[in-house]
């Protein structure tokens, strides 16, 4: 095929990628916690032609011999931005937002072990099937969410009031007539110092890659820092996403998408020349 | 045979390969720290046609009957150098290069050009412009494509994490109390026509003087902004506009080639006929 078909088809493609990670990021526009992802382009390789190999014809000339032809643009990477979402007012008592960038929840592990973070603070209660008295502290997807001890957080099951403090501290006063009050848990809260390093795992889950493979030990990636003053109560952290700018990127994307195609059309009418010279 | 049969057809490649370029131009348009090619033509070397078995030189004192050219290539593909725009993005590791006062070969009249110095796959120094850097797995910054970024000591650069500041000269501060980590190198290409572009952004410089730092030296300025890139200095309407030239051209020599084959036409079935 033609070079220049190439290059224009191979970048819309690329452009398609774009397209759909600034849809994924509108379409995450009012996911709690979501973090947006932003696409980077590169050149692609180049290819060198030696058109003319006798030198001394070559007067006036700039730059090295023969001439170097492009094959397009690509995604270079689809960087995760981790800076912090806005904070809104809900009012209920179970949502928890975090107010520092870099932090992150964590859930209980799942069947196969892996450790899984979330900056998503919308909880709900859980009954515990075998225990009446007391319900689980559980997310959206009904995953428990990990005290200090790395035990699921238990609420018992009859109380008037629930306070999360600054610090992370879940703080009941039970229903018994005297008011009584009970530390239910403490959050667990952990600082990741690499986030570049975390795997996007849907259900605004964020998990670790193979570390030995990166020699890199846990203490290289998180620290854990429970007890830092970062939550507050009644309020959720809104997702990151600024729709402004990704309107901006799709029609950047989208006009891109179109000069692409024209081009296409263009070689494709010299292509078609050719085709007609007889 | 008919000579322009030949220029034609060497034209139409020639327009061929500027469509080539034209579209990894267009394809680029949104690649960080891009340089958009330009082309050159050139004509192929002139040749002296000499008259022979006629009366030319008795008339003439001669035989040469003059120059003839016998068609047209590509020459060079030679990237422009010029700024690109610069846009906000808010990412600590995205750096805009900004090119100030830089020296002038006083010969060809040539500006030097400024780059980013990164290590290539093989250890060998690339040159690239795009700023749009990342930090690895291990801490180290790195070009979107994971290339080494290197200081001004020709070392890689470990900020560690994303939680760093750089300068207006490039130098990198990380922690809470902001110490000076290292200088973030930037070169003074004397000769930009001499770098060659490999892909990833990287460019290779095959010039006989020998690249400098533009770090604590007077003769160039510059500056970085954090959380800034630089756009591709492509320009789609004048790409599209010199597109539609190029089909043009393409046009005209495909009607030149059908022209000439019109004249071989009438040579093979027209003369010697008789009645």
């Amino acid at each position: 095929m033609n070079q220049a078909m190439i290059n224009s088809a191979v970048t819309l493609g690329q452009l398609q990628h774009k397209m759909d990670t600034t849809g994924h990021n509108l379409a995450n526009m009012n996911t709690s916690g979501y973090k947006r992802r932003d696409v980077s382009f590169s050149d692609l390789l180049f290819q060198q032609v030696n058109n003319q190999t006798s030198q001394q014809y070559e007067t006036g000339r700039q730059t090295p011999a023969g001439i170097r032809t492009g094959t397009g643009g690509a995604v270079a990477q689809t960087a995760v931005r981790f800076e912090q979402g806005s904070i809104s007012q809900t009012g209920r008592d179970l949502d928890v937002a975090i107010t520092e960038p870099g932090y992150y929840f964590e859930l209980v592990p799942g069947e196969n072990g892996e450790r899984r973070f979330t900056r998503d603070g919308a909880f709900y209660l859980s009954p515990n099937p075998n225990n009446q008295a007391e319900n689980f502290l559980v997310d959206r997807s009904g995953e428990y969410i990990q005290s200090q001890d790395g035990q699921p957080i238990t609420i018992p099951g009859s109380f008037r009031d629930l306070r999360v403090s600054e610090s992370g501290e879940i703080q009941v006063t039970l229903n018994d007539g005297e008011n009584t009050e009970v530390t239910a848990g403490q959050l667990q809260l952990v600082s990741i110092t690499k986030p570049q390093l975390l795997e996007s795992h849907g259900g605004n889950y964020y998990g670790l890659p193979d570390l030995d493979e990166l020699n890199l030990g846990i203490d290289d990636v998180l620290t854990e820092t429970a007890g830092t003053q970062v939550f507050q109560q009644g309020a959720l952290e809104m997702s990151n996403v600024d729709m402004a700018k990704e309107m901006n990127d799709m029609l950047q994307t989208q006009r891109g998408y179109q000069f692409n195609t024209r081009a296409i059309s263009i070689t494709d009418e010299m292509m078609g020349l050719v085709n007609n010279i007889r | 045979m008919l000579r322009g049969l030949h220029t034609t057809a060497s034209a139409m490649i020639a327009q061929q390969r500027r469509q080539e370029m034209l579209t990894d131009n267009l394809a680029n348009a949104n690649t960080p720290g891009f340089k958009a090619d330009q082309g050159s033509l050139r004509t192929f070397p002139n040749m002296l046609i000499q008259a022979t078995g006629t009366d030319h030189s008795r008339r003439f004192g001669s035989n040469h009957v003059g120059e003839l050219a016998t068609g047209v290539y590509m020459q060079e593909r030679t990237p422009d150098f010029t700024q690109g725009d610069i846009q906000e993005t808010g990412n600590v590791t995205d750096l805009a290069l900004l090119q100030g006062n830089v020296p002038v070969n006083e010969e060809t009249g040539q500006a030097a050009t400024l780059l980013y110095t990164v290590e290539s796959d093989d250890g060998t120094i690339r040159y690239t412009r795009n700023g749009n850097f990342t930090v690895d797995g291990a801490g180290f910054l790195t070009t979107s494509q994971g290339n080494y970024v290197l200081d001004s000591e020709g070392e890689r650069i470990n900020t560690g994490n994303e939680q760093f500041t750089v300068n207006e000269w490039g130098e990198i501060l990380t922690g809470p109390d902001q110490q000076p980590l290292t200088q973030l190198n930037v070169a003074i290409v004397p000769d930009p026509a001499q770098l060659v572009k490999e892909g990833n952004g990287l460019l290779r410089y095959e010039g006989e003087e020998p690249p400098v730092t533009a770090v604590n030296n007077d003769d160039a300025e510059y500056q970085i902004q954090q959380g800034f890139i630089e756009r591709s200095n492509v320009d789609a309407a004048r790409t599209m506009t010199e597109m539609m030239a190029t089909l043009r051209s393409f046009e005209a020599n495909q009607r030149m080639l059908q022209s000439y084959d019109k004249s071989m036409e009438r040579a093979v079935n027209d003369v010697g006929r008789i009645g």
